[in-house]
């Protein structure tokens, strides 16, 4: 069996995939909660977090992680990386109470956009200096779109962008550090990618991490689609279907679990929000109708409010999601819904089983205490 | 399409319940539930004593279910009046599926939820209204998943309970047997009132013919993957509803079969007999897993072939006599009334004991070798029985003896035995205990005055023998036979304080009779067991002859060295080295057992003149060692051992030193005789006069030969003397510094 977990970290994301294997892939880490907050019900992370990849093992004590994908830099997704994470390029992140991760997967935009600032730029850095070190790294894109930012690097630096191919991957293709044979998973990927214009290629979304992870347990595939933030508003998630159609890779598209984007704004569905419900694009639409039945549907969220709001989430999209998924007879879960609106909150988990799919419903649902006999006679 | 549900009991308010569980359930679940997935729904009265409580659950399921378990779960948990009643927990959907764990229930009734593995006393010394919802969550999403049922946990059988039993033949391959000459059963219980217990024809010891011999229709079905019980059939239109979702067509099998029956037995014989449907079910674990299991079911029908055959339109009355119709394809017409009448049976399949469940019930594994038994008297018996029952199935039992009416006392035979021979009753025995015991008798004593070795004990085809005679006679026999398989031997101490077990090893290197030395020899060095050859407490004359004695001893003794017996056997049985064990315990105890296990030495054995004299290292280093202690003077003195004068044998088993009354010097030794005749006396009596004076030894100094000199030349004269009146020779043992010599008196004659 292999697991997803998804914290509940308020409109943020942080999930963690076990794979049945023992091998540990992190989408997205950001700690957002306020220690100094009593009414703040977003969880923890570091400890629940090294808590779930072993560090406190009575056995083994796990220390890293396989990789560390970062979908976009936006701080409700990295926040608290270099605070909790061993980062290769300075000193001062390196102590012995922080994860290391093997590799780490980013946009291309992560490494060549400038003016980041908090977190977002020490991963930044971190990612740079991976990538020049020409290890522990996968970049999401043609290697021609760092060939730019390589160029204007100090002398010294190796500048030919061919000896940095292997780093890179994309769209289209997949992750090659995983395979369904060796660890039961592989990894889509669909964005950031490449259009076609009329000027030739360009290079659009280049900013958010979109892959579709298809499971294999006990001989069945279960796919999940992790969609980060991706926006709607200009067609960008509009685009990735069409290319995706358009090469005749429809099933790249089919989910069973899907991680619903940019914490249920309508603006992963559409430019509008609608009056009541807001109504997907067609081609949004075709991709919500690709759950299949009994699927599920992750919303890294806060509450869903009754009313509407300007801010994610938005109870018009809510509505728009139930519609698919009731259809489907499937499962929809709002993270920092569980197991209720109030009070303390628990992990969503998901587990990928040779039965499919299954979302754990029940807080602490332990086995049943059952006395086994101790006494013959 | 709205859910339908079972109704049962009236609706009441919260106010009416009465029932403390109901309470506390109702209490939970309303303030608690949700966090479980569970809502409280409403309150039901049912009957007077019974309260319900409905819940709804919203299950956790795969997006594959195995059982087709809903997003929403309506339940209705009912308590008792009694407290001492675990609450049922009963699925409220008409339409909620047949799957493993669901309790059966009367017919069109719905089905509880199989919660507990513990026993309901168990259970309810922890169940609380967490604890049970906990449950029916866990049952729901387990169930969803298909995995309630352990990988580790037998499959579920398609019906429970049942109204008498059927032993199958042990055979292993009994199904195909079946498949073309079905075995015939014979009802061996006596009466219409008790429930049938039905056996092979071939294994009803004493058929009695008022009691109806049964045919066999045999059933194969298609592979049935494991899920709910169902309802054991209660007539014949049931029983053909039962097989119909597994592949078999019933009409048209009894059809088949009848019609054979009738046209192989006759009228007379095939009207009245009786039929028995054994059905053989391979069971999966799930729909696309491979045939995990194969159960078998059979049923009772409860009506004679004749009246069935009418029923099915295959046998119609002419004139008095039933004649058969032809089948012919067309539809015949099936007699559905007549046929609800004729009550199933259902029985519980059950295997025959055989070796392989002998010896999976005592957790021992299951040995094919062939084992000679000489002598089946109380011990024998006793061990023979014992072995059986772990699974030992192939033995040859050698012994001559009748039963008498006095050995019923200790022996595992009868009063209703007397005056067969021991060996044919107890392999009948052994038969019955083991229905695939191959015993073979040889009715008569071993002629341990023979040179011939009778079938049956050579080593090509028998793997032991196990000597429980109790005589010297019959283990020095085996001893001296060299194409006789390794051997055991066992016997009581007269007394009953001990039991001795002497093994051979696996090349017979060390055979009976040297062990049977060495137990003497142990005795004599161990204080504890100086008592255990005393003789019997009493004698009992049993007969007019004079070996017409038996002797004292209670069985439960004997029980327990035979099962101590058995034990060892059961331990040593792989075991290729000697071994010699005395287990004592004292007559007052309780069966506390001491075990000396003794020394078993390099032997030392030569042939002087027409003697062969064995001793070992044990007694070549003793005396060596009391040569050393005296240096630089000579020191000897007597040799204890037997004669075993009809096979031409000394055994020399120990040594006295010197009596204090000795000289010596470095070229001389005479031996004293101070206290010589009291501690030669002491050895007699501690091993019962089997071991005594054989001779002499004295040492010689270093650097001198061990030939006798002319001062032992002398002694042997004298040694000549005295022993040939005894018409035996005197032993002389010269020990040297590294050599030895053994000299006979008589070589001087």
């Amino acid at each position: 069996m292999h697991e997803i977990i998804f914290y509940p970290i308020g409109n943020g994301e942080a999930c963690l995939i076990k794979l049945n294997n023992g091998r540990l892939i992190a989408f997205d880490y950001a700690d957002l909660a306020n220690p100094n907050d009593p009414n703040d019900r977003r969880m923890p992370l570091r400890e629940n977090f090294k808590q779930d990849i072993g560090w406190y093992g009575h056995f083994t004590k796990r220390r890293t992680i396989d990789v560390l994908a970062i979908t976009h830099g936006d701080l409700d997704h990295v926040k608290a990386i270099p605070e909790h994470f061993w980062l290769r390029h300075a000193k001062k992140y390196q102590s012995d109470d922080r994860i290391k991760f093997d590799e780490m997967w980013v946009p291309a935009a992560l490494i060549v956009e400038e003016g980041s600032e908090e977190d977002t730029r020490i991963i930044r850095q971190e990612a740079r200096h991976r990538f020049l070190a020409k290890e522990g790294i996968l970049v999401f894109s043609r290697p021609e779109a760092l060939n730019a930012w390589l160029q204007k690097q100090p002398d010294g630096v190796d500048k030919n962008i061919e000896n940095y191919r292997h780093l890179c991957r994309d769209a289209g293709t997949l992750v090659p550090s995983f395979s369904k044979a060796q660890d039961g998973v592989e990894f889509f990927i669909h964005s950031p990618f490449a259009s076609r214009t009329e000027d030739g290629l360009l290079d659009r979304n280049a900013d958010c991490i979109v892959v579709q992870a298809v499971f294999v347990e006990g001989g069945r595939e279960t796919k999940v689609l992790l969609s980060g933030d991706i926006p709607n508003k200009d067609g960008e998630f509009d685009e990735i279907i069409r290319t995706t159609k358009r090469h005749g890779k429809q099933h790249r598209l089919e989910w069973d679990v899907l991680d619903v984007p940019h914490h249920c704004s309508y603006l992963s569905l559409a430019p509008e929000k609608g009056t009541y419900k807001t109504k997907p694009t067609e081609e949004v639409k075709w991709l919500l109708e690709q759950g299949t039945q009994r699927s599920i549907m992750v919303c890294s969220s806060k509450e869903i409010p009754a009313e509407t709001t300007d801010q994610p989430p938005h109870v018009e999209t809510l509505r728009a999601y139930k519609e698919y998924c009731d259809a489907k007879d499937g499962d929809w879960r709002v993270t920092m819904e569980f197991p209720s609106k109030q009070g303390k909150v628990e992990r969503t988990r998901v587990e990928i089983t040779a039965n499919g799919a299954k979302l754990i419903k029940h807080a602490g649902n332990a086995a049943p205490i059952s006395t086994t006999a101790v006494r013959a006679g | 399409m709205k859910t339908q549900l079972f109704q049962i009991g009236q609706p009441i308010n919260f106010q009416e319940l009465i029932l403390p569980q109901a309470m506390q359930l109702a209490n939970f679940a309303n303030t608690q539930g949700s966090q479980l997935g569970c809502t409280l729904e409403g309150f039901l009265q049912i009957g007077h004593e019974k309260q319900g409580i409905c819940l709804k659950f919203e299950t956790e399921r795969p997006q594959h279910c195995e059982h087709a378990i809903e997003r929403y779960e309506m339940v209705l948990v009912v308590f008792n009046a009694t407290a001492n009643q675990l609450p049922l927990v009963i699925p409220l959907r008409k339409d909620f599926p047949l799957c493993p764990h669901t309790n059966l229930s009367k017919r069109g009734e719905p089905r509880s939820l199989c919660l507990y593995a513990e026993p309901t006393e168990l259970a309810l010394l922890s169940l609380t209204p967490a604890k049970l919802i906990h449950r029916i969550q866990h049952w729901f999403t387990q169930t969803a998943s298909g995995t309630l049922h352990g990988k580790d946990q037998p499959l579920e059988p398609l019906i429970v309970g049942a109204d008498g039993w059927l032993v199958l033949p042990t055979s292993e391959n009994w199904a195909e047997a079946m498949r073309h000459n079905p075995t015939e059963f014979y009802r061996i219980s006596p009466d219409e009132v008790v429930r049938p217990y039905l056996v092979p024809w071939s294994s009803a010891k004493q058929a009695d013919p008022k009691f109806p011999r049964f045919l066999t229709i045999f059933v194969e079905t298609t592979p049935h993957a494991h899920g709910a019980l169902l309802h054991n059939p209660t007539n014949l239109p049931e029983l053909f509803d039962l097989l119909v979702p597994v592949g078999v067509n019933l009409w048209d099998l009894l059809r088949q079969r009848l019609s054979e029956i009738f046209s192989n037995l006759g009228n007379t014989a095939s009207e009245s007999c009786k039929i028995v449907v054994i059905v053989r079910l391979p069971k999966t674990r799930s729909n696309s897993s491979e045939v995990e299991r194969i159960d078998t079911y059979a049923f009772l029908l409860g009506a004679n072939a004749g009246e069935i055959g009418i029923a099915l339109d295959v046998l119609h009355r002419q004139g008095g006599k039933l004649v058969t119709i032809a089948l012919i394809n067309t539809a015949p017409a099936t007699d559905i009334e007549q046929l609800n009448k004729i009550p199933v049976n259902t029985l519980n399949c059950i295997s025959d004991c055989d070796s392989n469940l002998a010896a999976s019930l005592s957790g021992t594994p299951r040995t094919d070798d062939m084992i000679a038994v000489v002598g089946l008297g109380s011990l024998g018996s006793q061990v023979v029985t014992n072995l059986t029952r772990l699974g030992m199935k192939k033995w040859h039992f050698f012994d001559g003896d009748l039963m008498s009416p006095h050995n019923s006392v200790r022996h595992v035979l009868s009063r209703s035995d007397t005056g067969t021979h021991k060996a044919t009753a107890l392999a009948e025995l052994c038969r019955d205990i083991l229905a695939d015991s191959e015993v073979q008798v040889t009715s008569a004593d071993l002629d341990v005055l023979s040179e011939l070795l009778p079938d049956g004990l050579q080593r090509n085809g028998t793997d032991w023998v196990f000597d429980f005679s109790a005589s010297m006679a019959v283990s020095r026999w085996i001893a001296k036979r060299d194409h006789i398989t390794r051997a055991l031997s066992a016997f009581l101490t007269p007394n009953g304080e001990a039991l001795i077990l002497l093994v051979e090893d696996k090349e017979r290197a060390f055979r009976l009779d040297w062990l049977e030395m060495l137990h003497y020899r142990s005795i004599l060095n161990t204080e504890f067991l100086h008592g255990v050859l005393a003789p019997p407490r009493g004698k009992l004359r049993y007969g007019w002859s004079c070996r017409d004695v038996s002797f004292e001893m209670p069985q439960d003794v004997v029980a327990h060295w035979a099962a101590m017996t058995a034990r060892f056997v059961r331990k040593e049985l792989n075991n290729a080295n000697a071994k010699v064990r005395i287990l004592h315990t004292k007559e007052e105890g309780y069966g506390e057992v001491t075990v000396t296990d003794v020394k078993i030495a390099p032997i030392v054995s030569e042939q002087v003149g027409d003697w062969k004299i064995t001793t070992d290292l044990w007694l070549l280093e003793k005396l060596r060692k009391l040569r050393t202690q005296k240096l630089p003077s000579e020191t000897g003195g007597v040799l204890l051992g037997t004669f075993d004068t009809f096979h031409r044998q000394i055994y020399l088993v120990d040594a006295l030193s010197a009596p204090l009354d000795s000289q010596a010097s470095a070229e001389y030794f005479e031996r004293g005789f101070a206290g010589l005749t009291d501690d030669v006396r002491h050895v007699q009596m501690l091993t019962a006069d089997q071991i005594q004076y054989v001779g002499e030894w004295h040492s010689h100094p270093p650097s001198c030969s061990t030939n006798p000199s002319a001062q032992d030349l002398k002694l042997l004269c004298w040694q000549a003397e005295l022993m040939g009146l005894d018409a035996l020779p005197g032993v002389m043992l010269i020990i040297g510094e590294v050599s030895h010599s053994f000299v006979l008196s008589h070589q001087l004659y």
